[in-house]
This record gives C-alpha cells, structure tokens and sequence, in this order.
C-alpha cells in the first residue's frame, strides 16, 4: 500500500480542496483522485494508513521490521527510519523476547558471575591456609 | 469458554488481571480497526474475560487505541509475549474468531493478526494453519486500499 499523503506531501488531515490542489501539482499521481476525492473510500484508505502507521512503528520498536510478516519490504512508504541511537532509546527497543530467550539470558549473566565467584573463594582459602601455616611453623 | 480458564489459576491476581487488561486491549484494537466496535465483537471480548468487566473497562481501551497510545499497546504485546505457548495461542485464536465474527476479515484485522503472529513468537505458518481451522479458509492476503483495484466500480455499487 502506498502512503498516498505522504507522496502528495499532505497532512492526513487534508480538506479535499488541498487535495485537489496537490493532485494540480503532481499531474502524476492523477489516480490518487479515485481514492481520496471519494469519501467512503477515503474512510476506507485512512483507516487502513492509520493502522499501517502503528503496525510499522510497533514492528519498529520491537525489532519486528523483516519478518515474514511485515509489509515494510512491500510498501516501503511505512518504512520507519531509525533516530540516532541514545541510551535511552537502546534500552527502550531492545530485546523483544519471548520466555525462554529472556530466562536463557538471566541464567547465563548468572552463571557468568559464578564462573569468577569459585576461583576467588579457592584463591583466598589457599592464602589463608598459607598464612596460617607460616604463622604457625 | 474464557481465556485461559484453568491455565490462569494460581497467578497472583496482580499478573492475572495485568495479563487479561493486556489481552483485552489487543483484542479490542482488532475489533476497533475496521472502524466500528459492535455489540457482538465487546459480548465475545467480555465473555472470554469476564473478569475485566469490572477491572478495566472497554471505554477506556478504546480511548488508548483511538488515541494511538503505541506505548501502552507495546507494552501489553510484550506482556502475552511473555506467557508460555499454549496462551499466546489461546490468544491468536481469539483475535482470529473476532476478525471473522462479523464478516470476511478486513485488510486492517488482516494485518494486525500477522503483527501479533510474528510478535508472540508463533510465525506465519501457525497463524495460517490456524486461520484455516478456526475459519474453514485460507488466510487471504491483505488488500491494499492504496489501489484502486481494491474497490468495487461505482456503476457496481448497490443505489
């Protein structure tokens, strides 16, 4: 589906003379007239644009935007174009995962804090009985 | 029927009524996308969550939607996301009985099921495969409503 505002340069809340007046402008996209100039299926054609609008910036943020699913690849009108990057927004749109993905993470940051915390224990343990030993010889 | 029946027992009533408040949003997003919410889409949404009928009500999700609230409809995606596959399923096949409860699906509902699919981890083929059961059709491909062939003639338009 094209974002036909958005090649007419228009806000969606455009009146049908401005409308008119682009289509002047861009003799081009003529056809548009068939959709926008037409109330009912201009009813039809801004709810479709205003759900696509979300579906395209919930994919975004949730890194769902090449899926098999998307229509991005097909009407790349409601392609969202990435902001440069802050900390804030990384941590926002990061990480859509399922159940398992997320236990697997917590489990493995986990498990890589363990792998140093043994070693320690072992180190000081053998300092201790070092220690001791000399102190006591 | 309601949604997860025995398979919501034992939650804390915190997530249980978190959860439902989240599934009860996605559901009435896919009732509100063809731009009328009817009488029979909000008994369904209100017999598979009976108890949001006094939690949450539909007045207010509808004004987060028609607001285009993105943050709190992310955030009730994740949540079902969350849950284990039988629930997201369970999910999917409500939203599915919704887009089909009144009439052929629409492109809107057509493509906000293929978002949630993706979301919740289940795919394509799970959704189709579920479409076709639920429904005894194959799941069509959106219309596109940018195109003029997605509309019938004047001339063959009912006076």
């Amino acid at each position: 589906m094209r974002d036909l505002y958005r090649r007419l340069a228009l806000e969606r809340s455009a009146s049908p003379e401005e409308i008119k007046a682009a289509l002047e402008r861009l003799p081009d996209m003529k056809s548009y007239s068939a959709i926008l100039l037409d109330e009912e299926r201009r009813a039809v054609y801004d709810r479709a644009h205003s759900t696509l609008k979300m579906i395209a910036l919930l994919r975004f943020r949730l890194g769902l935007d090449k899926s098999d699913n998307s229509f991005i690849q097909r009407y790349p009108d409601f392609a969202i174009m990435p902001k440069p990057v802050t900390s804030e927004a990384t941590q926002e749109s990061s990480g859509h995962q399922g159940p398992d993905k997320t236990t697997q993470r917590r489990d493995r940051t986990r498990r890589n804090g363990q792998r140093w915390l043994l070693p320690l224990l072992l180190s000081l343990i053998v300092i201790g009985a070092i220690v001791l030993f000399l102190y006591y010889s | 029927m309601s949604f997860g029946g025995s398979k919501l027992s034992g939650r804390q009533p915190g997530e249980r009524q978190q959860l439902e408040a989240s599934v009860k949003l996605l559901l009435l997003w896919v009732a509100e996308s063809d731009g009328m919410v009817d009488a029979a889409e909000l008994e369904f949404i209100d017999n598979q969550l009976p108890d949001t009928q006094r939690t949450v009500k539909s007045e207010e999700l509808l004004a987060v939607i028609r607001a285009g609230d993105l943050k709190r409809i992310e955030a009730a995606v994740r949540t079902v996301a969350r849950e284990n596959r039988d629930l997201r399923l369970a999910f999917i096949d409500m939203a599915i009985a919704m887009c089909i409860a009144d009439r052929d699906i629409a492109t809107t509902e057509n493509h906000i099921l293929r978002f949630y699919a993706d979301a919740l981890f289940l795919g394509t083929a799970i959704l189709q495969k579920r479409f076709q059961s639920i429904s005894g059709q194959a799941l069509p491909e959106p219309a596109d409503p940018g195109s003029r062939k997605a509309y019938r003639p004047p001339q063959e338009e009912p006076a």
